[in-house]
């Protein structure tokens, strides 16, 4: 009687253990859903591709050269990249769906880094003439096909725009705005009217110093109005460069790359202020949020290579997600059920795209043929 | 007594075998073979005892061969680190090896057998103070070797050769069309360069993947003496985007580098719009020292003797078609430009 209980016990203890740390393969599913990538055989053959995984059907998008990484709308009904044609460099817009594509009609030659807001209703982007010194931030309005340029007459050259996908911040800004400093001219009543009505960005800006060099500040943009963020949450930033920030799915708190420290390491502002997550002499770089919020994946070289990991914003704790000693792995993006990523591998010698469960070992090729890069996964349609 | 004998007959055999391999150098049209790297365009300086990496399709035996057709096997530690790609780790041995240039010969484990002609520089030792030479925006553009651009380059090939100069830079816009046909009239006379000669891809060599046929790699690293050298690309439209691997290999690079006395950005050109990734690594969170760059066809301004983000010096040397070249010293005070020359003066 005694032995028959044995297995069972050791079933039980098994199942506490997998379940503790999800660690032990019990052979997920492999997950439904789209993903967009490049492929190509150099940057001026690069087309997007779209992958359906339950079909294993392969849509490419052939209009134009030159595509570059594209990027889902929040319900997963467009996609949005820049693609090289006679007038430069454009952002165009494809419907999955009923396979259409619009290329915008834009003011400047050069059009890039697209950001779709929380509503789809706008498109942020770059828009320039030369680069880094001349970047205006153009909003695109989907229903009405026109561009506009936010952030008013002071707004320096920006970089890399991202939406606040719900309005926290604008609370948060409110309930402080007597305990810190925002920018000379800053109309922050304007900032608010114009956030809940229109919505708000965070950007990287390009400000030129007195030493006739760059450096870069987070910028928060409306329609007219700019701030750098205030120096009482940014410490010392004149002397670090901050870059691609990003925003968590409830808008609550960001995070962004700067190089404090001396190595570009990976920092959380949040309701508790500011912390260094990632924390390793080797850089950390390229914060991606899971889409329940909870994670923060993020590439480093802690490992020799260059892999994934993830970390809980919150504790700080990192775990690895895709790492190895023989090969490289970067861009990660999540799948919408929060339990698997997709990203780039060089695995076999040539990049390629991989699927992987976040707490199993098992590497799942998704190509297999010429360069496939920058993959993003369509969030789930609403 | 057998020994000797033994090994005479063995080294007559390879030199046997040899002979009719220097003639496989390369594929027919001049394409890279089993050998990838080093090569021609991406070769070696080394030193007695040091070590280099070779990548090739396969792995087997490797052998340094003079140009008495001298061969010397090498010590060499294989890894596959692809599907048909294997990296071998070489050892130069500490005696018995002249100073000049060899080439590296490989003979496959199946019995594949191939050679890249100098392709490896051995010198006794690397000095503090040193020189090298600048070209860029060569542009052969007929496959014509009477060409008027050839016959330039040629010209400033056979000028270098006297020159005090220990190695040759070559950054990009080699050929007009990128074509197999450019390549080979370009490749034909750098080989007549009795130093070696480092190349880096410009917008101009950009035809399918024609360039990767001739030098394999448009990112690679290297160390001459205390200073470091990294080598990247910038020749698409989006100058070094952030998608591919190239981040990787110049984050490596970097960090391999980064004990050196002076760093070298080596390119074919700058435009504030390139890849961030690129530019955080190389000129802003571990900035190099300097970045020489061809492209605009002119000398940079004084204002544009800086990059933006404030550390790294820049020297961009006119175009080589229109006989441009210029030669640095280079020594504990940093990098020191002598005036630009033009071959027609």
């Amino acid at each position: 009687m005694r032995n028959s209980f044995l297995p069972l016990f050791f079933l039980i203890l098994l199942l506490f253990f997998s379940l503790l740390y999800g660690t032990v393969s019990i052979g997920a599913e492999l997950p439904a859903g789209h993903i967009a990538f490049l492929s190509g055989q150099d940057t001026e053959t690069y087309k997007v591709h779209v992958l359906n995984l339950q079909t294993k059907e392969i849509k490419q998008i052939s209009l134009g050269t030159n595509h570059g990484q594209p990027v889902w709308s929040s319900d997963g009904t467009y996609l949005s990249f820049s693609l090289k044609t006679s007038d430069g460099l454009c952002i165009a817009i494809y419907n999955y769906a009923n396979d259409e594509i619009k290329v915008i009609k834009h003011t400047y030659p050069w059009n890039d880094a697209p950001s779709w807001s929380a509503d789809n209703k706008y498109l942020a982007y770059v828009a320039c003439e030369k680069g880094l010194v001349d970047q205006k931030l153009c909003i695109y309005n989907i229903e009405r096909d026109e561009e506009e340029f936010w952030g008013g007459e002071k707004i320096p050259s920006v970089m890399t725009p991202v939406w606040f996908p719900k309005l926290d911040i604008l609370n948060a800004m409110s309930a402080t705005v007597s305990q810190v400093t925002y920018a000379e001219g800053f109309d922050i009543h304007k900032f608010f009217e114009e956030g809940y009505s229109l919505g708000v960005l965070i950007a990287v800006a390009i400000i030129p110093l007195e030493s006739k060099r760059f450096s870069t500040e987070l910028i928060l943009v409306s329609k007219t109005q700019v701030t750098i963020l205030p120096k009482e949450l940014m410490l010392e930033s004149d002397r670090f460069e901050e870059l691609n920030p990003q925003v968590s799915p409830k808008g609550s708190s960001l995070v962004f790359e700067t190089n404090e420290g001396g190595n570009r390491e990976i920092y959380y502002l949040g309701r508790r202020g500011i912390s260094n997550i990632s924390n390793h002499h080797a850089s950390d770089w390229n914060p991606v949020w899971s889409p329940n919020g909870e994670w923060v994946a993020f590439e480093s070289f802690r490992n020799g290579r260059r892999g994934i990991y993830r970390v809980y914003p919150e504790t700080a704790r990192v775990f690895p997600i895709a790492v190895s000693a023989d090969f490289d792995c970067w861009s990660p993006t999540w799948a919408p059920d929060n339990k698997w990523i997709c990203f780039v591998s060089n695995r076999t010698g040539t990049p390629q795209i991989y699927l992987k469960h976040i707490a199993e070992d098992e590497f799942i090729p998704l190509t297999n043929s010429v360069t496939n890069l920058a993959p993003c996964w369509r969030p789930k349609p609403k | 007594m057998i020994f000797p004998v033994k090994k005479t007959f063995i080294s007559l055999l390879i030199l046997l075998f040899t002979i009719p391999i220097i003639s496989l150098a390369r594929n027919e049209d001049n394409t890279l073979g089993i050998l990838k790297v080093p090569n021609e365009g991406c070769p070696v300086i080394t030193a007695p005892g040091q070590t280099f990496k070779v990548i090739s399709e396969e792995k087997g035996t490797l052998y340094l061969i003079d140009s008495k057709n001298n061969i010397q096997p090498l010590n060499a530690d294989w890894k596959e680190i692809g599907t048909n790609k294997w990296e071998a780790l070489a050892t130069v041995a500490e005696k018995g090896i002249k100073k000049g240039a060899f080439a590296l010969q490989i003979i496959t484990d199946t019995q594949r057998k191939d050679i890249n002609p100098r392709c490896i520089w051995v010198q006794k030792a690397f000095k503090d103070y040193y020189i090298f030479a600048h070209i860029s925006d060569i542009h052969i553009r007929s496959d014509d070797p009477n060409d008027e651009h050839a016959l330039l380059f040629q010209k400033v090939i056979e000028k270098l050769n006297k020159s005090d100069a220990h190695f040759v830079l070559l950054t990009g816009d080699l050929t007009h069309d990128g074509t197999l046909e450019q390549f080979n009239i370009f490749l034909n006379i750098m080989n007549q360069c009795q130093k070696p000669t480092f190349v880096c891809a410009g917008n101009h060599d950009r035809t399918e993947d024609n360039y990767e046929k001739i030098f394999s790699t448009s990112t690679y690293a290297f160390r001459y003496g205390k200073d470091g050298f990294i080598i990247f690309d910038t020749r698409e439209y989006r100058t070094a985007d952030s998608w591919g691997e190239q981040d990787t290999f110049l984050y490596r690079y970097r960090r391999e580098l980064k004990s050196c006395r002076w760093t070298f950005g080596i390119t074919h050109r700058y435009e504030p719009t390139m890849g961030m990734r690129a530019q955080t690594i190389l000129f802003i969170d571990d900035p190099i020292d300097f970045i020489l760059y061809g492209h605009i066809h002119r000398e940079n301004t004084k204002e544009e003797s800086i990059l933006p983000w404030g550390k790294t010096r820049v020297f961009v040397v006119p175009a080589e078609k229109d006989g441009y070249y210029r030669i640095f010293d280079v020594g504990e005070g940093g990098l020191f430009p002598r005036p630009i020359q033009n071959i027609k003066n």
